[in-house]
């Protein structure tokens, strides 16, 4: 690009920052109050863990109902504790931890009647 | 860095850029309502999906997601408009009001910055993208790719196109103002 060129992109630039710095209050409440909708989304999905930490969390889960489940009487672990590990490892089962708050708060609604 | 670190960090980012970011979807939609309504659900979908990325890698995904919403909105104004058009007339006093700045927008902008904005939002729409991402907001040739979702080579060329509409339209005025 010449110059001349950059210098006219410089301007616009500078124009199109002036007009971001001059917009109506009504525009920025708005803009404020979409920033703080999605910070709320996020937070509410806020103990959505880590890749690494969600899968040590798994899989201290799968020990735990592995251990917990009972053994047949050759003592051999039950299949249906191999499902469980497989439903744990999935990535849609990892939503559903998300939603407790939701079953949490339907549980105290059920307890208010 | 601690989720609240990556909240406040995030937030950042989010205040530094949603005024730019309004005003590409507004020269894009041409509509303050829709504008609006893009930014707010492109912040949400990078806070959603996106809020344990690396800082760094915040304005490529964003300007993404905004750039998809924006083709989005504007591949479904074009079928309508020709919907409408088979239709009969289109409702054009609708439409000039959605366009056009109120009077105190207009008091506060002054004629340049109105010719400007007029210049930009003629420009074609890979353009227009291309333009603000480079220009504006300053994202690298790379970053603007994978926000436009095309090659690099083809930003180049739309960069140099709408540079050299935007001269045609509005250098005078600028060497003028020299």
């Amino acid at each position: 690009m010449s110059g001349d060129e950059e210098q006219f992109v410089k301007e616009i630039k500078a124009q199109l920052d002036r007009q971001a710095e001059s917009l109506d209050s009504r525009t920025l409440t708005r803009l404020r109050q979409a920033r703080a909708a999605a910070q709320a989304e996020g937070a509410k999905r806020g103990w959505r863990w880590q890749p690494a930490a969600a899968f040590a969390s798994v899989a201290v889960l799968a020990a735990a109902i592995w251990i917990a489940m009972p053994a047949g009487h050759d003592g051999t672990p039950r299949l249906a504790a191999l499902d469980d590990l497989e439903l744990l490892a999935t990535n849609d089962d990892l939503e559903l931890y998300e939603e407790i708050e939701f079953y949490q708060w339907l549980e105290t609604q059920d307890e208010q009647g | 860095m601690t989720v609240a670190d990556n909240s406040r960090a995030l937030d950042a980012f989010l205040a530094e850029t949603e005024r730019r970011a309004y005003q590409m979807a507004r020269f894009a939609v041409q509509d303050r309502e829709e504008a609006l309504e893009i930014v707010q659900d492109a912040m949400l979908n990078l806070v959603r999906r996106y809020r344990d990325a690396a800082p760094e890698e915040w304005p490529p995904l964003f300007h993404r997601i905004l750039q998809h919403r924006i083709r989005d909105h504007y591949r479904r104004q074009k079928v309508r408009a020709i919907v409408r058009g088979w239709f009969g007339a289109a409702d054009e006093e609708a439409a000039t009001a959605a366009t056009t700045p109120g009077p105190q927008e207009q008091l506060m902008q002054g004629q340049m910055a109105q010719r400007l904005n007029a210049a930009i939002a003629a420009l074609p729409l890979r353009q227009q993208q291309v333009f603000l991402l480079r220009a504006w907001e300053g994202l690298d040739v790379r970053a603007t790719a994978a926000a436009v979702g095309c090659s690099e080579g083809s930003i180049k060329t739309h960069y140099s196109r709408a540079v050299a509409r935007l001269r045609e339209l509005l250098g005078k005025e600028y060497e003028d103002e020299r």
